[in-house]
């Protein structure tokens, strides 16, 4: 205990100075840290000075534009710096030797680039999360199960790629993953990327800046294929954000340049969201077949009368041949050019198969080539009990999705009979909350929804009916927390007593011989939540709030509905109130601003996204979040001001409460093979699923 | 079709007697007397009685509120009863638990606290209730009584969000055992009535209602159940959303029973007793329901007594597959939602035990469907 806690201080302390170079010694300084700890330091100084001189050089040598040399001078870097690794020769696994000594393939230096992504402690999973990461073995079929046709979610996070990365989707310490490195201008507003040299496809054609251009000009500029530019990649991540320009400086380095800052673009390059790197880089040499642009019109004529489409159809055909990141479950995908670490080899009705990627980029620091388990296999059943009951049958090395925490009580009794460990993350959705539609109109009581809906008081009411102790232990058997960050202790305090007083003064005094509050017809003011059960979490507490309104008066009729249906209420305005998760901070928009500022009002929230042109109006303090959200994502993400980006979003949904949220901080419990190795024990569940290239069977 | 057996007069003045009174019996004096001896759809009648009665005073049988929540008691499993104290007699008691979460298993262990026993008595006081809305009463069956620390007795357990099982069973049997009869009774009014008319009359109007029930019987029901289901006004409560399915249901699930009864009445008009009633003037209604329709009680009952159960297994499997009764309605279907997953069946199997109430009503309806056959048919002795 004592010294594995000692192993870890040091670690992080290592983590501290830098990742790569304490990487490149870890291994040959095992067994003498002190030592170690001092070495580190004077050689990073060395390496990060040396590396920004050379960028220097290498810019200002080839005389791009007079505009770009100035700029370059007051570069920062926010990534690690690049290191030679220590090995001395590439390895690779024996499937992959025996098909390059039958000639099937090139050798293994020429499949893996130059500077290669090099995974060691702490780069893909933070140190402190899994604080004995060790070279693992070749070989191994990892099995999954999944319950939907053609989509394992798990071997989707596992195959998912991003063009940045932070260890453990964290929202920290992005560094470049299929981009090699970055550099952003002091004024935030340019961005040097560059690509690895000798990187593949995984037909083996290399991948240059040839694939950005194409992306860039032909598909996110070509009104036929993308109606608007993303609003993702708009400043401040707005709809009406400026646009970047892109300019390629040679094969492996191109810049993106915006108008004004916008910090958070990094965020928007990692994982976050599962964002993909087929956002900006997407295989020209492959798609340009399907392009009007560069394709031959006779051979896509015919193209387009195999695929039964008319002759202007071609962005259509384009689309069904184009591989998203979404797409990696696909059928169609199957031997799609593509980046992933493992690629889809076969899908029918009953298992999804993925066998490794030859050309895949990753080594590590011993050389050997990721990842390190062979196969992927994922069984389709029935529905997310039989999931579990192959998990309970010793069936299922892995998963992620189709947990719940009801169940592990269930997976402890049979853990160690089917061989797996349960290990308990946190969840990136966690934040179930209950929404309540201001801008809801579709009842006979809609002068008296939107008086009381839009004012705070009554939503801190309501929020202090909430019995959340009661929740947490039931819902969450304790593994969950009093949402302090978002609601705040006052607010997310158990306390009818307070929740009544607000009640009554602002005006719901009236109550029926039931202790109804009454509306201003007479009637009891009713609120009518809808959910869709979408998590089985949602459901339950649902009905736990539901009972807990009427303690205090509020007549709250819960119902569940069906899904789709939920869906379409939900688009067209027309719910009034319902039970939905939320994400935790940092994920999927950041500080949980999606949620907060599309769910307080769906009229406003499309007003806002239309650009006036539908909807209605939002008030200040809804437009104040919105300005809060821009501040955030124009940030870079760490700085400072991106942490009082962040204090400032906490503090405005703690102050307004468009959402009300239940619980933060839920427990994710995950299903790993007793027998595989670099298991993190900490962190994100869904970092320890997108970690799955340095997965190993001990 | 077997002759009708006339009874053979035997010897002794109490056997004339008793030949007799058979004779001059009325038909519904002939079941009843034959019923009587069907003991075990006698013994089926009372408890159905019982079932029923307790639906409605449910509020007194169940110690505590459907909807009454204990925390710190969620999935316990039914209280354990004791006798004997202290190595004494001391009647049945409970002891009061603690629970704690075992680190290891994860599970949560309910530990008894042996020296505080709590007598079980009959008409304690506890939640204050009104019945139906008129009673106003505290008085439950059984419990340990509303005294501060009082252990709750849960005899069959508690859910996951830690309500007695035991009284949510008796709360939803008023709505699992009176929603889906409403819906049988309408389904035989409207069946019987349209089929006897299309069965004595036929001709066109026949024809119009033939072809009704064709198109009818055509319109799959589940997709119906959920287009009804999304259909009908969002403000009501599951319950009056669930009675208005089941009423509408009945109105298209009428035709099966008018078929059966066209059919039926197309054989028995024919016979010479019917000729004798038309000839001594009776009108056609009278006919109909005085004549032809006692023809095949026996074939009505036995549609009935498995109409009941099977539209009682409806709304449970409806309910269970998420199409009909939601929580927070309780219902005996939505008891056994909780029960649809590995852990009840694994770790929590007094979930299960409402599924008792569903296969005990069944059970019941056909126990005595069987003893009213056999006493309505006046082909057997």
């Amino acid at each position: 205990m004592n010294s594995s806690s000692q192993k870890s201080r040091r670690v992080i302390s290592f983590y501290a100075v830098s990742m790569m170079a304490a990487m490149t010694l870890l291994l040959s300084a095992c067994g003498q840290p002190q030592v170690v700890e001092k070495i580190v330091e004077k050689e990073v100084k060395v390496e990060v000075t040396k590396e920004v001189e050379k960028v220097v050089e290498k810019v200002v040598e080839k005389e791009v534009i007079k505009e770009v040399e100035k700029k370059v001078e007051v570069i920062v870097t926010a990534t690690p710096a690049v290191v030679k690794p220590a090995f001395e020769k590439l390895q690779e696994a024996p499937m992959l030797a025996e098909k390059v000594k039958a000639g099937a393939l090139p050798p293994v230096d020429q499949r893996v680039p130059k500077d290669p992504f090099i995974v060691g402690p702490g780069v893909i999973v933070a140190d402190m999360d899994l604080p004995d990461w060790q070279p693992g073995k070749y070989g191994g079929t990892l099995r999954s199960a999944h319950s939907s046709a053609n989509w394992s979610p798990d071997f989707f996070v596992m195959d998912n790629e991003g063009l940045l990365m932070a260890p453990g989707i964290s929202t920290e310490g992005v560094r470049g993953n299929v981009l090699k490195d970055f550099k952003v201008s002091e004024d935030g507003k340019t961005i040097m990327f560059a690509l690895r040299e000798g990187m593949k496809w995984s037909d083996g054609t290399p991948v240059t800046t040839e694939d950005v251009r194409f992306t860039y000009e032909d598909m996110l500029k070509n009104p036929e294929l993308f109606k608007s530019f993303p609003a993702r990649w708009k400043t401040g991540a707005k709809p009406d954000g400026q646009e970047p320009t892109i300019k390629i400086i040679d094969l492996f380095n191109f810049e993106m340049s915006y108008p004004e800052a916008y910090g958070g673009i990094l965020r928007q390059f990692t994982i976050e969201s599962w964002v993909g790197y087929t956002e900006w880089l997407n295989p020209a040499h492959y798609l340009k077949q399907f392009h009007k642009k560069y394709a031959d019109p006779a051979k896509l004529e015919a193209l387009l009368k195999e695929a039964k489409l008319k002759p202007d159809e071609w962005p259509a055909l384009f689309n069904q041949k184009r591989c998203q990141n979404w797409d990696v479950n696909q059928p169609r995908c199957i031997g799609y050019p593509s980046l992933y670490p493992w690629l889809l080899a076969s899908s029918d009705n009953s298992q999804l198969s993925f066998e490794r990627n030859p050309y895949y980029w990753k080594v590590d620091t011993q050389g050997q080539q990721l990842p390190y388990i062979d196969r992927l296999v994922s069984a389709q059943v029935q529905d997310v009990e039989a999931v579990n009951l192959k998990v309970l049958a010793g069936e299922v090395d892995f998963l992620r999705e189709s947990t719940a925490l009801v169940k592990v009580p269930l997976y402890k009794e049979n853990e160690d009979k089917a061989g797996f460990n349960v290990v308990l993350l946190d969840m990136h959705v966690d934040s179930s909350a209950l929404f309540l539609n201001q801008t809801f109109t579709n009842t006979e009581q809609a002068a008296d929804w939107a008086k009381y809906s839009q004012d705070v008081k009554f939503r801190k009411a309501l929020s202090m009916a909430i019995n959340r102790p009661e929740i947490i232990d039931t819902i969450y058997f304790g593994f969950a927390a009093l949402p302090l960050k978002d609601v705040g202790e006052e607010s997310s305090k158990y306390d009818p007593d307070a929740a009544n007083k607000l009640l009554d003064e602002i005006g719901l005094t009236n109550k029926d011989a039931e202790g109804m509050r009454l509306g201003s017809d007479g009637k009891p003011f009713t609120i009518l939540l809808e959910h869709g059960a979408h998590a089985p979490d949602l459901a339950p507490i649902a009905e736990i709030v539901g009972e807990d309104m009427k303690k205090v008066g509020i007549n709250m009729q819960v119902k569940k509905i069906d899904p789709t249906l939920w869906g379409t209420r939900r688009g067209n305005n027309d719910l009034e109130a319902t039970m939905f998760w939320t994400h935790d901070q940092g994920w999927g928009g950041g500080v949980g601003f999606n949620e907060a500022l599309g769910s307080a009002g769906t009229a406003w929230d499309q007003y806002y996204n239309s650009q006036g042109k539908a909807g209605v109006q939002p008030p200040d303090w809804l437009m104040k979040g919105y300005e809060l959200k821009a501040a955030w994502w124009t940030a870079v993400p760490g700085s400072p001001e991106w942490q009082k980006a962040t204090e400032d979003g906490h503090a405005w949904q703690r102050d307004n409460l468009p959402i009300i949220k239940i619980v933060e901080g839920v427990k994710y419990p995950m299903i790993a093979s007793k027998k595989l190795g670099n298991v993190a024990k900490s962190g994100f569940a869904i970092g320890l699923n997108f970690a799955g290239e340095q997965l190993f069977f001990k | 079709m077997s002759t009708p057996s006339i009874p053979m007069p035997s010897t002794g003045p109490a056997a004339v007697e008793k030949e007799d009174r058979t004779f001059y019996a009325t038909q519904w004096q002939l079941i009843w007397w034959k019923f009587r001896k069907h003991k075990l759809a006698v013994v089926s009648s009372v408890l159905l009685v019982l079932l029923y009665l307790s639906a409605i005073v449910a509020d007194f049988v169940a110690p505590y509120g459907a909807q009454q929540r204990f925390e710190g008691q969620q999935q316990q499993p039914p209280t354990v009863i004791y006798w004997m104290h202290k190595g004494s007699f001391y009647g049945p008691h409970v002891y009061p638990t603690k629970r704690k979460s075992d680190p290891k298993t994860f599970k949560f262990i309910f530990m008894p606290d042996e020296s505080k026993p709590m007598p079980i008595r009959f008409f304690v006081r506890g939640e204050p209730y009104q019945m139906l809305g008129l009673i106003k009463s505290d008085i439950h069956l059984i419990g340990t009584g509303n005294e501060k620390g009082a252990p709750p007795l849960f005899l069959f357990g508690t859910d996951r969000l830690g309500r007695d099982i035991f009284s949510r069973s008796f709360f939803a049997s008023r709505i699992s055992l009176s929603i889906p009869f409403l819906g049988i009774i309408l389904t035989f009014i409207i069946g019987l009535t349209l089929g006897g008319i299309s069965g004595y009359f036929g001709g066109i109007l026949d024809e119009i209602i033939q072809r009704i029930i064709d198109f009818i019987q055509s319109v799959p029901t589940i997709p119906l159940w959920i287009a009804l289901a999304s259909a009908l006004p969002r403000e009501w409560s599951t319950e009056k959303t669930f009675l208005a399915i089941t009423v509408i249901l009945s109105i298209v699930g009428w035709t099966g029973l008018a078929r059966v009864t066209r059919g039926k009445l197309l054989q028995l008009r024919e016979e010479d007793y019917t000729l004798a009633a038309q000839c001594a003037g009776a009108s056609e209604a009278r006919i109909i329901f005085r004549h032809l329709l006692p023809g095949f009680t026996s074939h009505l009952i036995v549609s009935l007594t498995n109409a009941v159960p099977a539209s009682i297994l409806g709304e449970t499997a409806l309910s269970f597959i998420g199409l009909g009764m939601q929580p927070p309605a309780v219902s005996w279907g939505v008891l056994l939602q909780d029960a649809q997953n590995l852990v009840a069946i694994a770790q929590q199997p007094w979930l299960m035990i409402p599924s008792l109430f569903v296969i005990l009503t069944g059970l019941l309806f056909s126990f005595i469907g069987d003893g009213l056959r056999d006493a309505a048919d006046p082909y057997t002795r």
